[in-house]
């Protein structure tokens, strides 16, 4: 027994690669780095893998004129072969002129993009390369939903953008993977120039290094199809008996949203309706997107504004006792958003907007304890909203407001517009007061507000007027190559908006701005920039690592965990949020109140029945040294109504964002060699002419031929071994 | 590359197995069985095998040569078990007797009397017919070494690709002596190559299983066929090295000798089999099958007009008489 066990267990170890391993070159592509579909009401995007788009011949478009083969489809360079084909092409190659002929070719089954290693020339960085349409978010737009407005009629993207309606918003029919290993690129690049590279007389021929990758979507359609499919009712037949489970097709986009409130909200009875405060809320958007959804990093996008906001939110949580005794006095609040989804029409922002009016934010009522007084859309007096900080041309920022609502009542709406004028003069920016035609607000958080109050007032902070001067924004190609003057004067301008954001702040809440009060840390802008921008990855550099104090893995095998992506996905996997709400913690947590408290499990018990706050056991990025801290931050995860299945009086509402997500199976990109396939058919005259001769020597066989009389006695009598 | 290259490789690889199954095994549940049985002892000396190369493996270094001769044994030493099986089965094994209810057997080869109609329906007579077996085991042997030696490649060829990236990416060049398109080609002429070596050489050693201990020179057929086994793999380790149509002619030629072997142990002479293999390519030309066929059609049918059949379980069916039964006692 024990010897079949023991042959058993050698046989189970013994394991075989097939005959794969002589044939594929695998490359691993994991999740994210590849386009999938999304969808909104109306219309699928993205990529899907058919019959025709899996397998082609790898060829390189190194140059903008090596766009004009897609016309001749490589004929000349590969004339037997007649198949589909990769095209490997650096990022910074999808432009206005190359995209249509990208999307028009007949002969590409996919695109392969890559970073170009070449240093940015001056002049791209004014090259149209925004993956966004020329104007962001316009269906979700308040002045287009009311009316006032036709559809993208002021075009603030209409420089940086590639193609008018973005390249996140297009079907592609060809597929599309995004390599930023490079030793997978080396391995692609080195099959492409052993095989494919046309000799010296300009000829080639097989073998050819070919390239086959496979990416299936469960979904297709439109949000609205794919959420009907996806309802379990629908699903009856598809149903797991066991768990009760139906396979999921598509998911809302939604991730963590941060609130951090520096100064408490008042604890109220359950059915007190009182009310008594006001609040400005400053707010930052977390998210961005590219061709490839996933693949952006968002530096201009996103980071450099969270930044600013994390550095004011840093200088108010250093003098938080001054910022109490105002708020107190004046009833009038600060509070810092952070919006995960605004890229895609206002997911984060509309979700609270539609919470606030259902006095669900930032908590639901309760009526078992004593609850934080909701926020309601009424008490909302401004959002102040920094955008694209950074980049600006020469040293000028504008301020944007709704003009209809700033005529209403001018004076306070001005007494802040001086206040950021004043912050940014002190660090040697100007600042243009909106005037005529500017009085509308561009594409920002506040849209989601405006659309459900009538009296919520815009203040946007951002260095464009008309137009945006950044051409990345959202874009794989958001991520700027920084001399050591921009990264000097982007630290800057950081410094000047996070102090213009305290000045407008503390005349909000009526705190007097002295040195103290709207002094910004600089060395704490700098340290971000170097971290959450100059950094390869959020963990990077020293001060992170400290911030992470051992508390982050690395999850999956997804592009959001293992590389700086700040896409929202159907899915919280992107470290993005959690590195952020760490940073809010840092930022306006305080430990002292309990420097008594030495364990986890002490700071955790603190917690637990809080309504207002939150303690969290978190290390120092200077010291590294873990303490309890103090701080009434939230970080909430966001579904947009319209696709949320606990709000069925919203569904598919195009007042909030409808963006999903296909669930997809992603396999590995595999290289081999193509032979001449012509051959086939002498293969199968082979096989006739096989089965031919077969027949005809085997015919001449009987039974006699093959039983043999030897005379042997035993034989005879029927013993024939 | 495609399905149909992969369809075609089949049909090309296994058309003459196909035919002598079709032939001599398909009518018979007993030479299925057996036919069956050899694939089983081939596939049970390959797993023997791979046990000692994962053991070798992990003592030396380079294991191949070590390896192949151990799998060459291995499976020359199956081919002898299954003998001494079938041996067994033989003797052991008793009388089968259809006037006991159930029918009782004593012997695989009691179950026909020779020149009499099988007691056992479609069971051919077994008198006599050791090279039959030794055809029917080995082409089971042949089938499924063919079938393990191809399918994988043959699975390749219905994918995008073919064989040899993953090397050319780790040595910087593409092997210059490797079949490039005509590999398929190359996996069929080894696929039929290896059946019908594997038909030959259980002939050749179940020859020497059954004659050794009687005549002195018993040992020959057995070690013509390790022998001519060894060189076979030898010359097919030459492929690599691009020798590609060389190999093939020289495993060809050793087929046909192996071939003229197995006719000279069935009786026949080198002078008949040339002689057979002549006249072979005169009714080939002359279409003498066919015209042989048509006239065979032609006599049964008449025949059948003349003669309605009886069913052959009532003509081979249990007497009360003892001289009319079909039973055989040992």
């Amino acid at each position: 027994m024990k010897l079949w066990i023991v042959l058993i267990l050698i046989i189970g170890g013994v394991q075989c690669d097939g005959f794969s391993d002589q044939v594929f070159k695998t490359l691993n592509i994991g999740e994210g780095n590849a386009c999938y579909r999304t969808f909104n009401k109306t219309h699928e995007f993205g990529c899907q893998a058919t019959k025709d788009n899996e397998n082609g011949l790898i060829v390189r478009i190194d140059k903008h004129e090596d766009f004009k083969n897609l016309d001749s489809c490589w004929r000349s360079f590969y004339p037997p072969y007649s198949g589909k084909f990769w095209a490997m092409v650096p990022v910074d190659l999808i432009r206005r002129d190359s995209i249509s002929m990208l999307k028009s070719s007949e002969c590409l089954a996919g695109i392969v993009l890559y970073n170009s290693n070449q240093s940015m020339h001056p002049d791209e960085k004014t090259t149209a390369a925004s993956h966004d349409g020329d104007c962001p978010n316009a269906a979700s737009d308040y002045y287009f939903q009311n009316d006032t407005e036709a559809y993208c009629e002021r075009k603030f993207n209409s420089r940086g953008s590639i193609t008018p309606d973005g390249l996140m918003r297009m079907d592609w029919r060809v597929q599309m993977i995004f390599i930023n290993n490079s030793t997978d690129l080396d391995v692609i690049k080195r099959c492409y120039s052993m095989f494919n590279t046309p000799r010296e007389d300009g000829s080639t021929g097989y073998p050819y290094c070919g390239m086959s990758f496979r990416m299936t979507n469960m979904a297709a359609g439109n949000s609205e199809i794919c959420y009907r499919r996806g309802k379990n009712d629908a699903k009856l037949f598809q149903m797991n008996i066991d768990s009760g489970d139906a396979p999921q097709l598509c998911g809302a986009m939604h991730s963590d949203n941060i609130f951090a409130f520096p100064t408490p909200i008042p604890t109220t009875p359950f059915n007190d309706t009182h009310h008594s405060s006001k609040y400005m809320m400053v707010a930052s958007r977390m998210d961005s997107f590219g061709m490839i959804p996933e693949v952006s990093v968002g530096e201009v996008s996103v980071l450099t504004s969270i930044i600013s906001v994390l550095a004011a939110a840093r200088s108010m949580g250093d003098n938080i006792e001054k910022w109490k005794k105002a708020s107190n006095v004046s009833n009038r609040n600060i509070f810092f958003s952070f919006f995960n989804g605004e890229s895609l029409d206002y997911i984060g922002s509309g979700t609270t907007a539609y919470q606030m009016g259902k006095g669900m934010f930032p908590q639901s009522l309760r009526e078992d304890r004593a609850h934080i007084h909701p926020v309601l859309l009424e008490e909302l007096e401004y959002v102040l909203e920094v955008q694209q900080v950074g980049v600006a041309e020469g040293r000028k920022y504008y301020v944007h407001i709704d003009g209809d609502r700033y005529d209403q009542d001018r004076t306070p709406t001005d007494k802040i517009m001086d206040k950021i004028e004043r912050g940014l003069r002190s660090h040697g920016f100007d600042l243009e007061k909106p005037s005529g035609s500017q009085r509308k607000v561009p594409p920002s958080s506040w849209h989601s507000f405006a659309k459900a109050d009538s009296k919520v007032k815009a203040v946007l902070i951002a260095p464009f007027k008309e137009e945006y001067d950044y051409k990345r924004i959202n874009s794989i190609l958001d991520k700027n190559q920084w001399t050591s003057d921009e990264k000097e004067k982007a630290v800057q301008e950081i410094e000047a908006v996070a102090t213009s954001i305290l000045a407008a702040s503390a005349e909000y809440v009526g705190l007097e701005t002295d040195d103290v009060v709207a002094k910004v840390d600089k060395k704490l802008v700098t340290t971000l920039f170097e971290c959450l921008i100059t950094s390869n990855f959020w963990f990077d550099c020293d001060f992170m690592q400290k911030l992470d104090g051992g508390r982050y893995h690395k999850l999956f095998d997804s592009y959001g965990f293992n590389e700086k992506s700040t896409y929202i996905s159907m899915e919280t996997h992107t470290a993005f949020p959690t590195v952020l709400h760490w940073l809010t913690i840092f930022a306006l947590g305080s430990d002292k109140e309990t420097l008594n408290v030495k364990s986890e499990k002490s700071c955790s018990h603190l917690g637990q029945f809080q309504a207002m706050y939150t303690y969290t056991w978190q290390p120092s990025p200077y010291t590294g040294s873990f303490s309890c801290l103090k701080s009434a931050i939230v970080k909430k995860v966001m579904v947009s109504p319209a696709v949320d299945p606990s709000t069925p009086e919203e569904e598919m509402n195009t007042r909030y964002s409808t963006w999903m997500e296909s669930v997809y199976i992603i396999e590995n990109v595999n290289l081999y060699l193509m032979e001449d396939s012509s051959f086939e058919y002498t293969m199968l005259i082979i096989s006739v002419i096989s089965a031919l001769l077969s027949m005809i020597a085997v015919i001449r066989c009987s039974e006699a031929t093959f039983i043999v009389d030897e005379g042997e006695p035993a034989a005879e009598g029927g013993e024939p071994l | 590359m495609g399905i149909v290259l992969t369809v075609s490789c089949y049909i090309a690889s296994f058309s003459p197995s196909i035919a002598l199954f079709y032939s001599f095994i398909a009518h018979d549940p007993v030479r299925i069985i057996l036919f069956f049985l050899g694939s089983f002892f081939w596939l049970v000396s390959l797993l023997i095998s791979s046990l000692a190369w994962l053991g070798l493996s992990t003592v030396l270094p380079n294991t191949f040569l070590i390896s192949l001769g151990v799998c060459i044994v291995a499976q020359e030493l199956s081919r002898v078990a299954y003998f001494m099986l079938l041996k067994k089965a033989q003797k052991k094994l008793g009388n089968f007797r259809l006037d006991l209810n159930p029918p009782f057997s004593r012997g695989l080869n009691k179950i026909t009397r020779h020149g009499q109609i099988s007691v056992a329906p479609g069971v051919s007579d077994l008198h006599n017919a050791r090279h039959m077996l030794a055809l029917v085991c080995g082409l089971g042997m042949g089938v499924i070494s063919a079938l393990f030696y191809t399918m994988n490649a043959f699975a390749t060829f219905a994918g995008p690709g073919t064989i040899g990236l993953p090397m050319a990416l780790e040595t910087g060049h593409i092997d210059s002596n490797r079949a490039g398109k005509y590999l398929p080609l190359c996996y069929v002429l080894s696929a039929i190559l290896l059946t019908l070596f594997h038909v030959a050489w259980t002939i050749m050693v179940w020859d020497t299983c059954h004659k050794i201990g009687r005549f002195p020179t018993a040992f020959v057929p057995g070690a013509a066929a390790v022998v001519s086994h060894l060189f076979v793999a030898f010359l097919s380790s030459l492929n690599s090295r691009g020798f590609y149509i060389l190999v093939f002619s020289v495993q060809f030629l050793v087929l046909l000798i192996c071939i003229a072997y197995c006719n000279v142990i069935m009786g026949g002479t080198i002078q008949s089999f040339v002689t057979a293999i002549g006249q072979s390519f005169v009714d080939a030309f002359t279409l003498k099958q066919i015209r042989n066929f048509v006239e065979e059609r032609k006599m049964r049918t008449q025949q059948r007009q003349a003669v309605p059949d009886e069913p052959m379980t009532e003509r081979g069916g249990a007497s009360d008489e003892p001289g009319t039964s079909n039973t055989v006692d040992a």
